[in-house]
């Protein structure tokens, strides 16, 4: 499932020629970021830029490595644990490029950086722990969403999402466009009390997920909201979080456990 | 409890668990720099207000402005968004290398990386041919321009003449 979901949206990327060949960088834009900066100690961002085969095989690893490794585990090969550390390390440096040399965010590649992890063993109850470790890592890392709306005011501000509409489509408002996801944007810019419940959902929505720390009981629940952040995501916002979906699996694969250990 | 479990089953997991989440949650508080993969998932959290003017980059190829809503979101995204990122990055090129030396420096890491590494060729033609073949166009003459504008009664107004950005017009 998981490589499925990573063939989905990475042809999704592809398609819409977000590979490093098909972009063909010509600068980088380097982030505030401790991991980047030794990762530009390597000279990769100036390599990247310079040579075409470098980004054409920086593309095909990354485009290989996940499948293969899937491959691997799944036939039980020897190469398996050394082919995640790589792909875990590989992946690192593959998306913090690419997000320097793109519009793409680093963050919504998170689970193509971590669940390589997964894959470093074969024993069920190792596999078992590292889903749960997953699980717990993205609930805090969905959660804090939440409260960073809180600590950044936007959730004490009415305006707030009518705002951020209007700072995501103001080139397209600008131009003068029509249509009526263009009448859309604007109904909700002007109706400040529907986005601000709008964003309130959000916040909401991520909080709740603070609930998957105590039990597993709401996983499903929080599956689908997931699901439903992702979607809202991608058609209102414009913003591709699809690759956030691995982790919808862990809120479904949950529910299993390992015999001979005692539940909390 | 989870912790304790994994605690039977591999101490050094919980110890690598636990670094992670002090360290998630350090980043968090102090608000700023992070480390991949340990980032800030603060997006869209700062104020927006709809009275705040909106500078707005436009594409002039071959004299016709570019239509960003009729192209899909990932090529306006790369085309305005990589614009926007240029033109500040090229106002001020170092900035990230100092802001990361002084933090690598308190960890006497600071001779790790050369602000060689952080060093490019930034050169406006260069980054508007990009642009063109991103675009896949085939237009001979390329002008950005940036401008002012308010939501004013159900629209973005211009409140400001257009004004040239630092990008030089590409012929």
């Amino acid at each position: 499932m998981y490589a499925t979901i990573f063939i989905v949206v990475a042809g999704w990327y592809l398609y819409h020629r977000l590979s490093f060949t098909q972009i063909a960088p010509v600068f980088f834009v380097p982030k505030p970021d401790i991991t980047g900066h030794f990762i530009f100690a390597t000279g990769l961002q100036q390599a990247l830029v310079v040579h075409s085969w470098l980004r054409l095989l920086f593309d095909v690893l990354f485009y290989s490595l996940t499948p293969l490794l899937i491959c691997c585990f799944i036939k039980k090969r020897k190469l398996t644990i050394a082919l995640a550390w790589l792909s875990f390390i590989f992946n690192i440096f593959y998306c913090y490029l690419l997000s320097c040399m793109s519009f793409v965010s680093k963050e919504p590649f998170i689970a193509w950086m971590l669940f390589p992890l997964m894959f470093t063993g074969f024993q069920t109850k190792g596999f078992y722990f590292k889903l749960h470790i997953l699980r717990i890592l993205f609930i805090l890392f969905f959660a804090t969403a939440g409260l960073w709306k809180l600590r950044g005011g936007g959730a004490f501000n009415v305006e707030q999402f009518s705002g951020i509409l209007l700072h995501q489509y103001a080139t397209v408002l600008s131009s003068g466009e029509a249509g009526w996801f263009v009448q859309l944007i604007k109904y909700l810019i002007n109706h400040t009390l529907l986005s601000f419940v709008l964003y309130w959902l959000v916040i909401l929505a991520e909080l709740l997920f603070l609930i998957g720390l105590f039990t597993k009981k709401y996983d499903k629940l929080l599956l689908w909201i997931l699901i439903g952040f992702i979607v809202f995501d991608y058609f209102l916002m414009e913003i591709n979080y699809f690759s956030w979906l691995p982790f919808s699996l862990l809120f479904y694969f949950s529910k299993y456990s390992i015999p001979d250990l005692k539940e909390e | 409890m989870f912790l304790k479990q994994l605690y039977q089953y591999n101490k050094y997991w919980v110890a690598v668990f636990l670094c992670f989440l002090v360290f998630f949650f350090y980043i968090n508080y102090k608000w700023g720099v992070v480390a991949t993969p340990v980032y800030q998932y603060g997006m869209f959290s700062g104020k927006y207000r709809i009275k705040d003017t909106v500078t707005i980059y436009k594409i002039i190829l071959d004299d016709k402005e570019l239509k960003p809503a009729k192209i899909h979101f990932t090529t306006k995204d790369m085309l305005f968004t990589m614009l926007e990122k240029y033109e500040n990055y090229k106002a001020s090129p170092m900035q990230v290398y100092k802001t990361m030396q002084a933090v690598v420096s308190k960890f006497g890491l600071s001779n790790v990386v050369s602000a060689d590494k952080y060093k490019q060729n930034l050169r406006d033609s260069l980054f508007t041919k990009w642009l063109l073949e991103y675009f896949k166009s085939g237009a001979s003459k390329v002008q950005i321009i940036h401008q002012k504008y308010l939501w004013q009664q159900n629209n973005l107004k211009a409140v400001l003449p257009e004004q040239n950005t630092s990008i030089e017009i590409y012929r």
